[in-house]
Formats: C-alpha cells, structure tokens, sequence
C-alpha cells in the first residue's frame, strides 16, 4: 500500500534497535512482513508523542498498542503469518499470553524495580531522550506503572512481600524461558524457516534481557545457558536488523582488519602515486637519451 | 502460581522449636540448605478453615518508590494469634515460619520487625515448597477431601463458578473423590483469595495451578504422558485461557456496569446483611478495575473484550480440532480449565446472550464440553446436592 506508515518508539542501544520490548516487537514483525515503516525514535524534541508507546501513524490513523499495530499491518496486507495453519496461528495466541504471564513481569522488574538496575541504568538511559522537565517525572511514573503491575497481577496474599513475589516471578520467567527453549529446539525460528508473528514477540522480550548490561542479571545469566535462544535472538539481530555487531570476539577481529590495513605489505595510496611520478619523470629522461 | 503453603505441619512433629526430624526431613533432598538455617516450626493451627476477615485486612499494593529499595524491607511474621492458644514450647514470639510457607499469614499491619535479606526470602520459598511436597507425599488422598467454594444458588460468580469447576473436573478425571462445600466466607477462608480451595487432610490449597501441584505429589497425574514439547504447548494454552477467558469473564462481572448492577452486585453481597453487603461488593469491584487497569484493559469497550473471548475460543477450537480431547487420548488439566470456563459461560444466564453465542459459534467446543460433562458428571446426578452438579446449572445459574 501507498500510504507511508510512521512508527514512534524508543531508541536502541547495546546492539538493539529498541530498548523497549513493545517497540522491538513491532520493528521486528515490520521487518519480517516487509511493511515499509519508518522509525522514529524519540529523541529530545517535544514534538514526539507521549502516550503508549510504540505509536503508528499512517495518514490520519494514529494506533498505539502493539497488537493493534499488527493487525492493522496484517490488513494492509504485510502478513508475516501467511504461511501457518490453523493450529500454528493458534499456538501463536498461546504462546503470546504465556509470554505476557509469565515473562513479562520478570522483565518489568528487571528493568525497573530493581533498585540498582533502574538507578543506574534505565533511568538515565530514559530520562537522556525526554525533554527536560518531563525527563524528571516520567521515568519515575514508568517505575510506578511496572511495580503496580506486577503487586497487582502477581502479588496477591499470600506473598505479601516484594521480596516473596520477586522469587516467583523470577521463578516463573526461568521456567517460561525453559519452556520456550524446548518448544524451539533446533529449529531456526518458531516454525520452520520463515519467521512469523510468534517469533517477533519473543525476539521482543528476550532481546533486552539478553543484550542490556545491568549490574543484577539473573535472568539473563539463565537465559545465557540456553543457547538456542541466544541464537535466535543473535540471528535475527544479524539478518534483519544488521546492526553494529556487540559481540565483542567481532569486534576485536574488526579492529585487528585495521591494524592489517596500515601494516607495510598494504602500502598507503600516496606511494603509489609517487611511484607513478618518478615513472612519468623518468621517462622525458628516457626520451632524452638516444 | 502462588506456592503451595501447608497450615499443618506433620502431626508426628514433637515440641521442638527446630525443625522436624521427622521421617519427612529425612526425605529431603541433598540440594537443599542445611536444616538449621530454617525457622522454627509454626504452631499447629486449626484444621476446621475457620472464617477469617481476610477482606478488610488485605493490604493495598505497596506503592514503594523505587529508590527505597535498597534497603530491604519485609513485614513481618509474628506468630498468629490463634495458634497461642495451643502453642508448642518452642513457637515464641521471636520465630519466623518459613517464608512461602505461611499457614496464616501474618498481616503488613504488624510493625516492621528486623530486615530480611531478600536472598534468604528466595531461598526459603523453594525450601519451603520442597517440604510442603514432602507433607504431600506422606499421605496418600483421604476420603473426607472437600472442596470450598460460595454458595451455588445465590452467590457465586461466573468466573469464581468457572475455577471451581475446572478444579471440579480435574479431581473428577484424576478419580480423587471429593465433595464440595458451599460456604458464604469461602473467598475469605482460602489462603490466597481465591476460591476454589480443597481442604484434604492437613493442608489447604488453593486455585487450579497449587492443586495440580499437590496432586502430582499424591502421585496422580495426568500429563506424564506428555513430552517436553507437548508440555510447554499445555502450559501455554491454560495461560491462554487464563489471560484471555478469565479475564475477559471478571471484565464482564465487574467492569460493564449494566452487569455489574443487575447481577454482580446483588448476588455478590447476598449472604450479608445492608450496608456490609454493599461495602464488599464495592471493594472488591474497585480491586477489580485496578488490576484491569494494570493490565490495560480497562480501556478496552465490551465489543472488544467479546472479540478477544471470540478469538480465544477460534484458537482453542482450531486446537482441539476433531479429537476428543486437547491432547488426543487422554484428559489432562487443560481440558479440566476449558471445560471449567466454557462450561460456566454456555449454561450461564447474564443480561445478555453475547458471550455464550460467541461459544456456542464453534461445535466442537460444545460437543467437547458435552462429552466431558457425559463422561465425568452424570454418574454424581444421584448423589445429594452437596457434590459438583453441572446439571443443576443448567438451570439459569444467574437469576
């Protein structure tokens, strides 16, 4: 379709494109479906909007929750699930809420409960792409909102303590990750060799925990010891987002192609060139002597 | 899931202020921390579930700032009063009972005692979890089991009706006998909240997940038979159902008001007198939308709510397809839940007929529920009213 589609979300960083596990869903998808979005991350500007985020504008129509953005993606025809059977679409809805039950709050709390983890990194890191005055409250109502959520959700009697709920819902996001690693198992994606819907949203949740460096890590320290999702997470990064590589084997080999460069078997152009003019000067010579 | 916590400890534990030396710790596991970094044992409390005002004293959800966190912060467990009345010599006011293990748990309303390190709170949920199978383990299924839920008539609820039959079902295709109790405080007296809960032998457990749980450490199960895959697949779709059904049926109860004032309201208060009837009522809608409102649905119009009941049940029926049950030959606890909730919402009369038309769209739903319904209920229609009677719900359940 003609109509050019907008997409609002937060940025990236750490080799991801988005921090957010929202936004990184629906990057994901758009780039699985071929939709043709640009992305607009939020940066310090006030013209950016400020409610649910991510946000798509396509024309007139503003549409704001994720899956109400891929919906609409699916009616314009970028349908990454064109290929799955009846059965697949609805293992797709299972394993979405089984997502949002069980890892989600596990997330929430990583990134902003978690005393040190939000001090020292998610708030700054937010707060930097959000205009001055609000870039003092909003962080803080995020952290509320995910706290609520999670007391609200998973904190009925009788765990009565945050610290007794943390324990289960870290339980909790351990056994889901374990689940997800039996249900992938050697396979490239979710179902076979295309990716679909399903893939996007758990490239959604498990990208952050994966590549965001925080001081208190369980949950990616058992996420690290299920390979096959590590590489799914990595291969998806790598084909479809081809973003500057954090692995830091890569990069170590990047810098060693540079030292190579200026090593003397690769002799810098202007000698070259030098060479070429001595040549050019010495044959007037030649043609001067018989 | 919440852990499973006992009320009991074993009854062949002495006096003894450690822990129980009994056969049961002698079964543990090697993985397990030392005995002696555990608490004391609780008293014994009352096995007859007594009514407890568990409604006024729920604590708000602790809105902590962020920042505060630092300083670990746990409220207390001072020994319940009830169990000073028959307190064994070593239970003093200075013990703490196992974390996850709360048989009654104290209130946020105690003051704040010494900090806790939160590592020791995770490390005695799983300890605690771990014992509370070994006390499962130890004896085998009784035959007074009973099963709490609110009254049938004029009380209960359609999601609360839904959970308590899907529990219903499961002990139903497990074979465990057991016979449901209709009390107007069951909501109170379940040590989670939440109905329903079976009371079998020492210990009291609540909710479908903890009872599956317990069961399969009586050593009945029904999903050994699975493989890992099939496993995840079962556990996914009762989140499924969870999310979605459940959801959308407490959206229903509690968040459209015509429903909410014609049929929720009233029955939710019936068995107490004016004004305590609509002060419960009012708190627990309030309780209510603020989980909605957490979850962002409550943002969501009653059309939309229909559409994601709607295609809830397209998955769950492209799922099921033409077997008989969810995973071919054999019943296990997903077919429990989604005969529970499906069940409940097709012989379930509100204002108006919307949500069980969106069931009754896919035949292969009903005709599931039908045979579940044939196979495990019919043989019960001749006991008294006290055991699970679907067929008596086919009258119109509400009004």
């Amino acid at each position: 379709m003609a109509a050019p589609m907008e997409l609002s979300c937060w940025g990236g960083d750490w080799g991801l494109p988005s921090l957010h596990p929202e936004s990184l869903t629906v990057m994901a998808y758009a780039k699985f479906s071929g939709a043709p979005l640009t992305v607009n991350t939020i940066n310090n500007s006030w013209r950016t909007p400020k409610g649910d985020i991510p946000v798509l504008i396509s024309e007139d129509i503003v549409i704001s929750q994720p899956a109400k953005i891929l919906n609409f993606l699916r009616k314009q025809k970028y349908n990454a699930d064109y290929e799955l059977s009846a059965k697949q679409g609805a293992d797709t809805l299972a394993y979405i809420a089984l997502l949002e039950e069980k890892l989600l709050p596990a997330l929430l709390h990583t990134f902003w409960v978690e005393a040190e983890n939000y001090c020292s990194v998610t708030k700054p890191w937010f707060a930097s792409r959000i205009p001055f005055p609000l870039s003092l409250y909003l962080p803080g109502k995020m952290s509320r909102e995910a706290l609520n959520r999670i007391l609200l959700t998973k904190g009925g009697p009788p765990l009565y303590s945050l610290s007794e709920v943390e324990a289960q819902i870290y339980r909790d996001a351990k056994e889901c990750l374990n689940l997800l690693s039996k249900r992938l198992g050697t396979s490239q994606f979710f179902f076979g060799n295309t990716p679909t819907t399903l893939d996007a949203f758990v490239f959604g949740f498990l990208a952050p925990v994966y590549k965001v460096c925080f001081p208190r890590v369980q949950l990616q320290e058992h996420l690290k010891q299920l390979p096959n999702l590590c590489r799914f997470c990595d291969d998806i990064l790598t084909c479809y987002f081809r973003l500057t590589i954090s692995d830091p084997a890569l990069i170590i080999s990047l810098q060693m192609d540079d030292n190579l460069r200026k090593s003397p078997q690769h002799p810098p152009r202007k000698l070259t060139t030098l060479k070429l003019a001595a040549g050019g000067e010495e044959s007037p010579l030649n043609r001067l002597s018989p | 899931m919440p852990p499973l916590h006992p009320t009991q400890v074993l009854p062949g534990c002495s006096a003894v202020p450690a822990l129980p030396t009994g056969p049961a710790a002698q079964k543990r596991p090697e993985a397990l921390p030392p005995l002696s970094l555990l608490p004391p044992d609780p008293a014994e409390p009352d096995p007859r579930p007594r009514p407890r005002p568990r409604r006024a004293r729920r604590p708000a959800a602790p809105t902590r700032p962020a920042g505060e966190r630092a300083r670990p912060r746990a409220p207390p467990r001072a020994p319940p009063r009830a169990a000073g009345r028959r307190s064994r010599g070593g239970a003093g006011p200075g013990c703490s009972r196992p974390r996850g293990a709360a048989s009654v748990p104290a209130r946020a309303l105690r003051p704040p005692g010494p900090a806790r390190p939160p590592q020791r709170g995770r490390a005695m949920s799983l300890v605690a979890e771990a014992f509370m199978n070994q006390l499962a383990a130890a004896e085998p299924w009784p035959e007074n089991a009973a099963l709490y839920q609110q009254l049938k008539e004029d009380q209960i609820l359609l999601s609360d009706n839904a959970s308590s039959l899907a529990v219903q079902a499961f002990l139903q295709m497990c074979n465990l006998p057991v016979r449901v109790v209709c009390r107007a405080n069951a909501e109170y007296m379940s040590p989670s909240g939440k109905v329903p809960f079976i009371h079998v032998g020492n210990q009291v457990v609540s909710e479908l997940g903890p009872i599956v749980q317990f069961v399969k450490a009586k050593g009945h199960s029904l999903s050994d038979g699975l493989d890992e895959v099939q496993k995840a697949e079962m556990k996914a779709y009762m989140e499924l159902v969870n999310n979605m059904l459940l959801t959308a049926e407490l959206y229903l109860q509690w968040c459209d008001d015509v429903t909410v004032e014609e049929i929720t309201h009233p029955r939710y208060g019936s068995p107490y007198p004016w004004p305590l009837n609509r002060i419960l009522a009012y708190q627990k809608q309030w309780e209510i939308r603020r989980k909605m409102k957490a979850i962002g649905w409550a943002g969501k119009s009653l059309e939309q709510v229909l559409e994601d009941v709607d295609q809830c049940c397209q998955a769950l029926s492209q799922r099921l397809g033409t077997q008989p049950y969810f995973f071919n030959k054999q019943p296990t606890e997903l077919d429990a839940l989604v005969f529970g909730h499906l069940f409940t919402i097709l012989t379930t009369q509100l204002t108006t007929d919307e949500l069980s038309e969106k069931v009754k769209n896919y035949g292969n739903l009903t005709a599931f529920c039908r045979r579940i319904e044939q196979q495990y209920f019919e043989g019960h229609d001749k006991d008294n009213s006290g055991t699970a009677a679907p067929r008596s719900a086919k009258r119109s359940l509400l009004r």
